[in-house]
């Protein structure tokens, strides 16, 4: 829960606009937020940040201020979805198909990108304050070279935050990421550190790019459209709320995301019962890095114990040489 | 007729039976005035600007404005407004969806003491009798349903010698003839035969071993034929697929562990070709483990029957395959409305495919 593990109750400064409106606003949001904190919160939330283009023709100005204003989106809700205990943001930046639109498009959001990656690399008070991991997720042999630079480095920089993580997925395809994690069981059994057997939806859940965060539980597309347009497919068939918003990404804020998070404390119970009721009886179960393998009494074969051990090797083998690049 | 004195008070008037005044007179006039007291206030014309605003005929003077506000909007909308087609099928000129796809969700866990799997599977086969009517009328080629613990898929014997009872027609244009339509059942992309009809149970964990692989040396072959859309080869006006949780994420496991296999053989062989499990193979291996859907798309609009009420629980479906289909909502039961809201949903939607 979230509750152990943050102190401050208070939201950020809100911007210049010190107006009466806005005062009560933001002071009912903290109120909102710290009251929403009673119950259950969410451990992972997708956000499709789908909306900018159209947001910057329906003001009249051109596709690259819509882009701006919507990382402004960004931050805000990242501030509050901070501040109510979210432990795991994954956000839709960039994805492969994009790099079909025009090339002036790419390269503005391309510096954008850019410019925030150096940002959370020089330690911006955003990033220290609040202890997040950066990680950018899909095919990054894909991005420009500076950015792949200024990624690599805000990872490396944010890499023992432990508070909350934030993945940036950027460019990114969900069939690319399916392809990857059965690549990487391929290669295990190939390199002989797995068996065939072994390879199953746990062990294909744990290679995923999302494979150390908890459960997506809840996934966010705004702008009314109603498809999920390849992003996070396999954590969304298993167990996910999915909502699709009527409203432009940069005019996103909390007061769109409190009917998406009262709908998910009122179907905590029934979903916590649903996952009990459909638990069959399989032999692996999810296990986090670093904690013991929990309840293999049950069907405690030597089979499932050094199916395990298997698999624990060779993710941590894999995580080495993630760190090592 | 009344007594200047007793000239009612203008919004008082219709406070008449509350008088307790038993005054002949009043009783009377107001006799007279109760039904209605408009008539004669109206004829009177009050004194002063001040009084044309507070006093009661003004009040349906007000009404009348309204009235007439009302009529030229109307009018306006019939000559200037925007055309809203008569015919239902217009709205879907644009667009039509090739292959649907239907999820059932279990509107009560299975752990709930208001759980009732019998009476959840048969509104459920009722429902699908409807779906198929409708999207025979409407075009649709190919029919997925999805239910979490594959109740559908056990019954489908049952299930495909109901709706052949149904007698559905099938519209033909050219010659303008009624014939049956023709539907043939799937079981998780293959067809129903003789003995998979007595092998498939409601235990999933029977039908298939625990790691969800169907047949333990099953090298899935690309499709070889484009026509192999029947067992005889005839036309089928409608092809439905019903599968369950096994059919989902396992998809990709089996792929994972074909590939898997391939790759341990050739290096044990020595052999240094060796495939990269990147998109386009996957693709291939996965559309190669049900020949028969080669010729459909995607699942292009899925509706997921039995949500709450603003959100959307997908449930295990085949993550390769949702990439792109649109999702439409229904709480409760698939009715012709919720079918028709989600084919104008398809119709309207715009497709930019990330450009």
């Amino acid at each position: 829960m979230s509750n152990n593990s943050n102190k401050s109750l208070a939201v950020s400064a809100e911007p210049t606009n010190s107006s009466l409106f806005s005062s009560i606003a933001s002071s009912s949001q903290r109120a909102l937020i710290n009251l929403l904190r009673i119950g259950p919160i969410p451990k992972h939330v997708g956000f499709i940040m789908d909306g900018n283009r159209r947001y910057a023709k329906k003001l009249g100005v051109q596709t690259r201020i819509g882009h701006v204003v919507g990382s402004k989106s960004l931050e805000k809700t990242l501030e509050w979805c901070l501040d109510l205990g979210i432990n795991v943001v994954t956000v839709y930046a960039f994805s492969i198909e994009n790099f079909k639109r025009p090339r002036e498009e790419v390269d503005v959001l391309m510096d954008l990108a850019c410019r925030k990656f150096e940002e959370f690399s020089k330690h911006s008070t955003f990033v220290s304050k609040h202890s997040i991991r950066i990680r950018v997720l899909g095919d990054t042999s894909l991005l420009p070279p500076h950015v792949l630079e200024a990624a690599r480095q805000a990872e490396a920089s944010t890499r023992y935050h432990t508070r909350a993580v934030l993945n940036i997925c950027c460019p990114y395809t969900s069939r690319h990421e399916m392809a990857e994690s059965v690549a990487l069981a391929v290669r295990g059994v190939k390199e002989g550190h797995l068996r065939v057997d072994d390879i199953d939806e746990h062990l294909l859940d744990r290679l995923m790019q999302t494979g150390e965060d908890p459960e997506l539980d809840i996934l966010v597309r705004t702008s009314g459209e109603k498809r999920l347009s390849d992003f996070l497919l396999w954590q969304v068939t298993k167990d996910c709320q999915v909502h699709f918003l009527d409203v432009l990404w940069p005019e996103f804020s909390f007061w769109n995301m409190l009917p998406v998070l009262l709908s998910y404390q009122a179907n905590y119970t029934r979903r916590q019962a649903a996952r009990i009721a459909s638990i069959a009886p399989s032999p692996a179960r999810i296990t986090w890095p670093g904690s013991s393998n929990p309840d293999d009494q049950a069907d405690g074969t030597e089979d499932e114990e050094a199916r395990g051990a298997r698999v624990e090797r060779y993710l941590q083998l894999l995580r080495e040489e993630k760190m090592a690049q | 007729m009344m007594a200047q004195q007793h000239r009612p008070h203008p919004y008082l008037s219709f406070l008449g039976l509350f008088d307790l005044h038993h005054d002949k007179q009043r009783t009377r006039a107001r006799a007279k005035m109760t039904i209605p007291p408009v008539t004669s206030q109206a004829l009177q014309r009050p004194s002063g600007g001040s009084q044309l605003v507070s006093s009661f005929p003004s009040r349906f003077i007000y009404l009348r404005l309204l009235a007439i506000v009302l009529w030229f909007r109307t009018v306006w909308v019939a000559f200037w407004g925007p055309k809203k087609p008569v015919d239902q099928d217009n709205e879907l000129r644009g667009k039509r969806p090739r292959h649907v796809a239907v999820v059932f969700r279990p509107l009560q866990h299975s752990l709930s003491s208001a759980y009732d799997e019998d009476g959840e599977y048969q509104s459920w086969m009722n429902s699908v009798g409807n779906i198929v009517e409708w999207c025979l009328s409407d075009g649709v080629a190919c029919l997925t349903v999805f239910d979490e613990k594959g109740l559908l898929k056990s019954h489908a014997a049952s299930l495909a010698q109901i709706v052949d009872k149904l007698d559905f027609c099938r519209e033909s244009a050219d010659p303008p003839v009624q014939a049956k339509a023709s539907i043939q059942f799937l079981v998780s992309g293959s067809p129903i035969d003789r003995t998979q009809r007595e092998r498939t149970i409601l235990d999933e964990g029977i039908d298939l071993d625990p790691h969800g692989v169907r047949r333990p040396t099953d090298e899935p072959q690309p499709s070889t034929s484009s026509n192999k859309n029947s067992e005889s080869g005839r036309h089928v006006d409608l092809l439905v697929n019903l599968i369950s949780a096994s059919d989902g994420r396992n998809s990709l496991v089996r792929v994972a562990r074909t590939l898997a296999r391939q790759a341990l053989a050739a290096s044990r062989a020595d052999n240094p070709v060796h495939l990269t499990a990147d998109v386009d193979l996957i693709d291939k291996l996965i559309k190669a483990d049900s020949p028969d859907l080669n010729q459909f798309p995607e699942p292009e609009l899925i509706y997921v029957v039995g949500c709450q009420s603003n959100f959307v629980e997908i449930g295990n479906l085949c993550p390769w395959n949702i990439r792109l289909s649109e999702f439409c909502a229904v709480q409760g039961e698939l009715s012709f409305m919720g079918y028709r809201r989600g084919m104008k949903q398809y119709a309207s939607c715009q497709q930019r495919f990330g450009a």
